[in-house]
């Protein structure tokens, strides 16, 4: 089993290191460089204190459930950077995308991977709905942040409570095996929450570059920083405004079906427990930052698990949060953001 | 304004719920509702002023979430229970009768509080239920002691209920983890043969799992046995990788690992996935009992498994006839604590009968009275016969489905009956023996 494992490693691994390589000569060598900095030295002192193989295995433990908090925050990092909305229905558009899985996989018998495809389509569709039902004529109408937030907040119970009249509250999986796993040197990881990991690196990676280096990317980054300018030059706002939730809400859709096809099971709640967790990742990075959702989501991760060779392993949320909150003292715009972000 | 509107609101429910004496207490500040703390074990039983009343019970049961496997059949039994004491009361000749409403409490203590508040605006002056220990402390403080209305849950074994701060509004038809606990010792020294095996203990972060394993921990430790742990898991975290590391490391004889369903899928999962852990040699209790391992736990987490529940006594009358009359009225398979929510409905109304009121208050005086001796014992078969005796003032035991209850001072049950269970390799539960155990004096 290591023998297939090992290979299909190594593109995630080269493409992380490019990454890496890529930021630090792209001059971020500030916050990157002071964050890696800390990592290392961190990983390196528990190293010493409760050797190689409990602290490497607790990483790969930490780069798993970082994954989970990565992918889930692009999506609300990019709503907010584009649309200044802080969207609390964003966990719920999570829940949605694994249940739709849930509906084709187990209730109409395809295979996971036609139903992850179905429900990135699903999530994406309402992410435009709420757009064009709600976000856009209160747009329209100059709504205030306040009015915007409390409305994402009433989507959130809509959607949730939605999904427990049609699908109840009892807990429902999809048909993947849960507990496969494989070993690399020693070290082991769940063959599903591999290929998750995988799939949701390269996600991230993919976005990231498509942000950075598209045409619609740029408009998109344009739309960032100032709504009016942008469309003075020319861009339709509209259209780029419907791709971000097509991406945001996507990409919530395939963070909830990758999620609980990883952990197992699903339950109208999934993506509430996981939205405050989401946006820490969000602030960690620096909000509107798809990079810095990427970053403080990992981080987030594997501060919780190392944590628990030190602590107690009930007390890991405490840590991250803890984190989260010296990080903001320090660094009020997060990790990656800009200053003039932070009103 | 507000405060004004609030105790308007106030006022309201304590007149809803104040029946008799109490009607002055919206005037007063200090309310003296606290004279109902006074336990009554040794009150002589006298006739009851009124025999006429309808007594509303509510049934808090967990229809849905972590519970929810336990809900229908609880609902189903608080059902027959008032089915049979209606019934009985008509071959009696007494007219005071039952009724139950239902409210879903999601298995979640919020959610239990908001159900208990609206059955008892609803009418219900005694409730049965809830199920989850969490839920019960949550309702015994906020709601059952403040309303004066009493709560009896067929299935809270938190050994921390015992000491709550309650006023006496808070009775179990189930045994405390205390006494449970102490019955898994000696089920995994029995099956082990011995003490020599370091057991590796985790739990559930939460009243119950927390409870129970160290409550396990001591009773082991006291046999002269060596643990590790106990890890300790916040029940909402999307994966147990690191923490199932630490439970499997240093390779343990057997783990005693307390749970429910919906957080042992994920560590159950995180478990297997270590390669080194295995169902065989896991001991767990009532949280992980069903009858049959449901399909959001990888069946590696869980065949092989044993355990103890509370369980009714096999033999004798009173649980076949119980058994009768579940199956005759068909729905609803049996579960564990059934038949103790049944008792929970059952208490209620002997205990009003017997306080001739259907006042919390005084419906919580007469529970210990009528569960435990001295009096007349009486049973399931001769109801109608016990409550003629209620209702003519004379002093009984009632014996219920589950065993003799016999609610001690904390209105914890003093005896219960466990179940000793496995998992075949079916994923099917069998039960393999059961034994009574008695609360230490």
């Amino acid at each position: 089993m290591s023998g297939t494992a090992d290979p299909a490693l190594r593109p995630g691994r080269t493409a992380r290191r490019g990454w890496a390589a890529g930021r630090l000569a792209a001059a971020a060598r500030g916050p990157l460089g002071v964050t890696l900095g800390i990592v290392v030295a961190v990983g390196l002192a528990l190293t010493v204190a409760y050797g190689l193989h409990d602290v490497a295995q607790r990483g790969v433990n930490g780069l798993v459930t970082g994954t989970y908090f990565a992918l889930g925050a692009v999506g609300l990092t990019l709503v907010y950077g584009t649309l200044k909305l802080v969207n609390f229905a964003h966990g719920d558009l999570l829940t949605f995308g694994a249940y739709i899985a849930f509906l084709v996989n187990v209730t109409w018998g395809l295979p996971v991977v036609a139903a992850a495809l179905l429900a990135v389509v699903a999530t994406a569709l309402l992410g435009v709905l709420s757009e064009r039902a709600m976000w856009r004529p209160m747009r329209a109408r100059g709504a205030g942040l306040l009015q915007l937030m409390l409305m994402t907040l009433g989507l959130a119970f809509v959607i949730r409570y939605g999904i427990q009249l049609a699908w109840g509250t009892q807990p429902r999986r999809l048909d993947v095996d849960v507990t496969a796993s494989v070993s690399v040197l020693g070290l082991r990881i769940g063959r599903t929450e591999l290929i998750v990991v995988l799939v949701g690196m390269a996600t991230l990676v993919a976005v990231s570059a498509m942000l950075r280096a598209t045409s619609l990317g740029r408009q998109m980054r344009a739309l960032a920083d100032s709504m009016a300018l942008a469309e003075v030059t020319g861009i339709d706002s509209d259209r780029v405004v419907v791709a971000t939730w097509l991406f945001a809400a996507g990409l919530a859709g395939l963070a909830g079906v990758l999620y609980t096809a990883a952990i197992g099971s699903m339950t109208p709640n999934l993506g509430f427990f996981l939205l405050l967790s989401l946006f820490s990742a969000v602030i960690l990075g620096g909000i509107g930052n798809a990079y810095g959702a990427l970053a403080g989501g990992l981080l987030l991760g594997i501060a919780q698990e190392w944590s628990t060779l030190v602590i107690d392993p009930r007390w890991k949320v405490a840590v991250g949060f803890a984190i989260l909150v010296i990080v903001l003292i320090m660094r009020p715009q997060g990790l990656f953001g800009r200053k003039e972000r932070i009103a | 304004m507000q405060a004004g509107s609030r105790t308007r609101r106030w006022c309201a429910v304590a007149a809803s719920v104040a029946v008799l004496g109490f009607a002055g207490a919206c005037g007063d500040d200090d309310g003296d509702g606290g004279t109902a703390a006074t336990t009554s074990g040794e009150q002589a039983a006298q006739v009851p002023e009124d025999t006429s009343f309808q007594l509303q019970i509510g049934n808090l049961v967990p229809l849905t979430g972590d519970l929810s496997p336990f809900g229908p059949p609880g609902r189903k039994a608080a059902d027959l229970a008032v089915e049979q004491l209606n019934a009985a009361a008509r071959e009696a000749g007494v007219e005071a009768r039952a009724a139950v409403e239902h409210a879903d409490t999601e298995s979640n203590p919020q959610a239990a509080v908001q159900a208990a508040r609206q059955l008892i605006s609803g009418g219900a002056r005694c409730l049965a239920g809830p199920w989850a220990s969490s839920e019960t402390i949550a309702v015994a403080e906020s709601v059952a002691a403040r309303q004066e209305t009493p709560i009896v849950s067929p299935s809270s074994t938190d050994a921390g209920i015992s000491e709550l701060d309650d006023d006496g509004f808070v009775f179990r038809t189930a045994p405390s983890d205390t006494l449970q606990a102490r019955a898994l010792a000696d089920v995994v020294e029995r099956e082990l043969g011995g003490t020599d095996a370091t057991l590796s203990l985790a739990a559930r972060n939460d009243a119950y799992g927390q409870g129970f394993i160290e409550r396990f921990q001591a009773a082991w430790e006291e046999k002269g046995g060596r643990t590790t742990g106990p890890v300790l898991y916040d029940p909402e975290q999307p994966s147990y990788n690191s923490e199932a590391g630490e439970i499997v490391a240093g390779r343990p004889g057997a783990w005693v690992i307390i749970d429910f369903f919906e957080t042992y899928g994920r560590m159950g999962a995180s478990l297997v996935r270590t390669g080194s852990f295995d169902a065989g040699r896991l001991f767990t209790a009532d949280g992980l009992a069903s009858d049959r391992i449901p399909d959001t736990i990888p069946a590696r987490a869980l065949v092989g498994a044993r355990g103890t529940r509370p369980g009714t006594p096999e033999s004798g009358e009173v649980i076949r006839a119980f058994a009768r009359i579940y199956a005759d009225a068909g729905g609803a398979p049996r579960q564990t604590f059934d038949a103790q929510n049944f008792d929970a409905t059952m208490l209620c109304y002997l205990a009003a009968l017997a306080a001739g009121s259907d006042d919390g208050d005084d419906i919580a005086e007469q529970m210990q009275a009528v569960s435990s001796p001295p009096g007349t014992k009486f049973t399931l078969l001769n109801l109608a016969e016990g409550i003629d005796l209620i209702a003519r003032g004379e002093e009984v035991d009632f014996d219920g489905v589950t065993g003799p209850i016999d609610f001690d001072a904390n209105g914890d049950p003093t005896a219960a009956t466990y179940e000793i269970y496995r998992y075949d390799p079916q994923g099917v539960l069998q039960v393999e023996g059961q034994f009574e155990a008695r609360a230490a004096e």
